[in-house]
């Protein structure tokens, strides 16, 4: 046990999914209330862990990869002690801190300082450790000036950046974190893997569990594998590759329809939109958007979008005079954030040109091998005369663009196709040899 | 002996072992609880930093409740009802610990009772004994306690009237008071985390309860065959318990023997506690 960090032994978490108790009758609530145990027998049994055992070395980094559901933070919170397990047996080497969660136990009305040392407090810290570190947080945050502040005055980039503060100074025997890495901004990530690096060599011991396996690979010496409560692959980086070719790998008889994952929700695609009554359209009076719509190219008449399939976006408008021009402006967001902008003024066309009254449509086309597997939204705007916005639509049509697989890929998936970003484009690569 | 090696050796690497099978009898873990002792502090200077938070007149409003109450007790109950009180004690002279005790407990039920529930985020993120939150609040709660003692020596003073050498048990007293509440509390707060039935009870117990116990009369007033329902109320044994301290009024030994159920209910209602820990992370 001696170099041993944590030994896991059958280890199980059950849950039970309760059953609606709403309908009930006064009596069989009346009974349900007095029958406490028991209470569990008819409903249904869960196992968010199941029969898991490893042993983790002292010094390691471990990273924990798996699917939402697949037992990643359950098994953290029965390492931390904050659930029990059903079965089995945990044995922990030393002092364990885990943050499940960034800016734990922030109280509004406190201040800066009292909320690192309660904050730290519940990440177990001592007043000793807090002390130590205290002029660590304070620099790293920046908000020195308004450390005797309290908190709910602070801008949210202040605050968050408090609350990773006192994360990164959080000292342990075996540290234990739950997606940390994919909430903060890249300066945090950066400290982070700093951090995480220098436990790593003062032989401490760390678990980070992580969806995201660009964050693991490089960080972690070991990787583990979750799906549906077990833990399927224990080893080095290999498995991250391992993980990888199953996710894209796909059934060719659901070749047509969309790759969708059995535990998300089903997404559907809104590819047009139309204003039938002239007068709620978007626009000014000079001017109305009629229909925005997306065209599969390569596939017209199709619903869906494939990495591969060419579409177009179509704006139809009506001009109601002769003297102005509008330009037309796209932007594409992913996860919230636009990332990709186009607009007439910005191409070859002068919009001057179509100045005359009459419906138009203006298209553009996006081709193929441009997005990656994610999900998109789309905003327009119109501009007037190249002087002002005139009107917005946030978000007004989203679609999703599925991973195109051929046969080869499916028989021998590629690694390179794992990037998760909303662009992958086929580019124009040339190699030459010096 | 290599036995003895190998116990030494995990001591002092202090390995900490989890297994389901020691989930059914839990101990104590006191000692658990003096370790986190820090976090036990913090919570409760929290609890008093943001009481009167943005508030103009903070801890005044401390002082505005004990002076209130003190009003009450003197207008309503002394000169409007004009309840007699045993010896040649001024009426509120004598009722005024009650209210005090009175207040002390109601304030851990109600706090201590639903802390639980308002710290459930921290619950589900993070292993503490949970024993530490109601453990908190009721240090909250002494707070207000001393404010109002310190009232209380005002109305002494005012009217000339000396404490009883006796006051040198108080601590006991207010050990009592903070047991009683201490019991009722845990019990509510475990069994609110499986029912929140018992959320909706807590308004009951605090408003109803006074009225029950004898805060604003002395027992002497009620017919002999009721006294047994005052003697096995907890917070009957506390509040005479406290006058005995203050004023050294007469103390029946029916009220200590009164302290029996109080005590009876603390050790089951840890207990409970104590089993309902285990899944309060994944009910709550």
């Amino acid at each position: 046990m001696e170099d041993i960090a944590i030994r896991v032994t059958g280890l199980s978490k059950k849950y039970f999914l309760s059953k609606k108790t709403l309908g009930l009758r006064f009596p069989e609530r009346i009974k349900q209330l007095f029958s406490l145990n028991k209470k569990h027998d008819k409903s249904e049994v869960f196992y968010a862990i199941k029969d898991v055992n490893f042993e983790i070395k002292k010094g390691e980094t471990v990273g924990i990869i798996g699917r939402n559901g697949a037992g990643k933070s359950t098994l953290l919170k029965l390492l931390s002690e904050v659930v029990e397990p059903t079965d089995g047996r945990i044995e922990l080497n030393g002092t364990v801190a885990s943050v499940l969660e960034v800016g734990m136990g922030f109280h509004p009305d406190l201040t800066g300082r009292e909320n690192i040392y309660l904050s730290g407090a519940l990440y177990g810290l001592n007043k000793k450790q807090i002390n130590k570190s205290l002029d660590n947080i304070v620099e790293y945050s920046g908000v020195e000036r308004f450390i005797d502040t309290p908190v709910k005055h602070y801008s949210s980039g202040m605050y968050t950046r408090l609350a990773f503060a006192i994360v990164t100074n959080i000292e342990a025997d075996i540290l234990l974190f739950d997606e940390v890495l994919s909430v903060g901004d890249l300066s945090f990530r950066l400290k982070c893997i700093e951090k995480i690096k220098q436990l790593a060599a003062s032989n401490k011991t760390v678990i980070i569990v992580s969806h995201n396996t660009n964050d693991i690979i490089g960080l972690c010496s070991k990787i583990m594998c979750f799906n549906k409560g077990r833990l399927t692959d224990f080893g080095d980086e290999s498995i991250i590759q391992k993980y990888i070719e199953k996710s894209i790998t796909y059934d060719p008889k659901i070749n047509t329809k969309d790759l969708m994952n059995d535990s998300e929700p089903e997404f559907k695609n809104l590819l047009r939109k139309e204003w039938p009554n002239i007068d709620e359209a978007l626009g000014d009076e000079g001017m109305k958007i009629k229909k925005l719509y997306i065209i599969n190219e390569s596939r017209p008449g199709s619903e869906s979008i494939f990495t591969n399939d060419k579409f177009s976006v179509n704006v139809e408008y009506e001009k109601f005079n002769d003297n102005e021009f509008y330009d037309i402006g796209c932007a594409i967001s992913y996860m919230n954030i636009g990332f990709f902008g186009f607009n007439t003024s910005n191409s070859d066309l002068n919009m001057k040109n179509y100045i005359k009254r009459g419906t138009y449509v203006a298209k553009t086309i996006i081709e193929e091998h441009f997005f990656n597997d994610v999900i998109l939204s789309m905003t327009f705007c119109i501009f007037k005369n190249n002087e002002r916005i005139i009107c917005y639509d946030v978000d007004a049509l989203h679609f999703k663009i599925n991973k195109y697989l051929s046969e080869e890929d499916t028989k021998h998936p590629k690694l390179t196709n794992s990037f998760t970003g909303p662009i992958q484009a086929k580019m124009n690569w040339e190699i030459i040899r010096k | 002996m290599s036995f003895f090696v190998s116990l030494q050796k995990n001591l002092l690497n202090t390995i900490k072992i989890i297994d389901a099978k020691d989930q059914g009898w839990r101990k104590l873990q006191l000692k658990k609880i003096w370790q986190y002792r820090a976090l036990l502090v913090n919570f409760a200077l929290r609890d008093i930093k943001t009481q009167y938070a943005q508030t103009k007149l903070g801890i005044v409003w401390s002082f505005l409740q004990a002076m209130t109450a003190g009003v009450i007790i003197f207008f309503f109950f002394g000169w409007l009802i004009k309840v007699t009180v045993p010896g040649n004690i001024p009426y509120i002279v004598y009722a005024y610990p009650g209210m005090m005790a009175w207040y002390f407990f109601s304030f851990i039920i109600s706090q201590a009772g639903t802390s639980l529930q308002q710290s459930q985020d921290i619950i589900k993120k993070v292993y503490f004994p949970k024993l530490i939150l109601p453990l908190s609040k009721s240090i909250v709660g002494l707070v207000d306690f001393a404010i109002w003692f310190i009232f209380y020596i005002v109305i002494l003073l005012i009217y000339q009237f000396p404490l009883s050498y006796k006051v040198v048990f108080l601590p006991i007293g207010i050990l009592f008071n903070i047991i009683a509440g201490f019991s009722v509390a845990i019990w509510l707060s475990a069994l609110t985390v499986r029912f929140r039935d018992f959320y909706h009870i807590i308004p009951y117990l605090v408003g109803f309860g006074i009225f029950i116990t004898p805060v604003f009369f002395p027992t002497a007033l009620l017919p002999e065959s009721l006294h047994f329902f005052i003697y096995i109320n907890p917070m009957a044994g506390v509040i005479a318990l406290i006058r005995w301290c203050l004023l050294d009024t007469e103390l029946s030994v029916y009220y200590l023997i009164g302290l029996i159920p109080t005590l009876l209910l603390f050790i089951s209602g840890v207990y409970y506690f104590r089993r309902v820990e285990g899944i309060m992370a994944d009910i709550i």
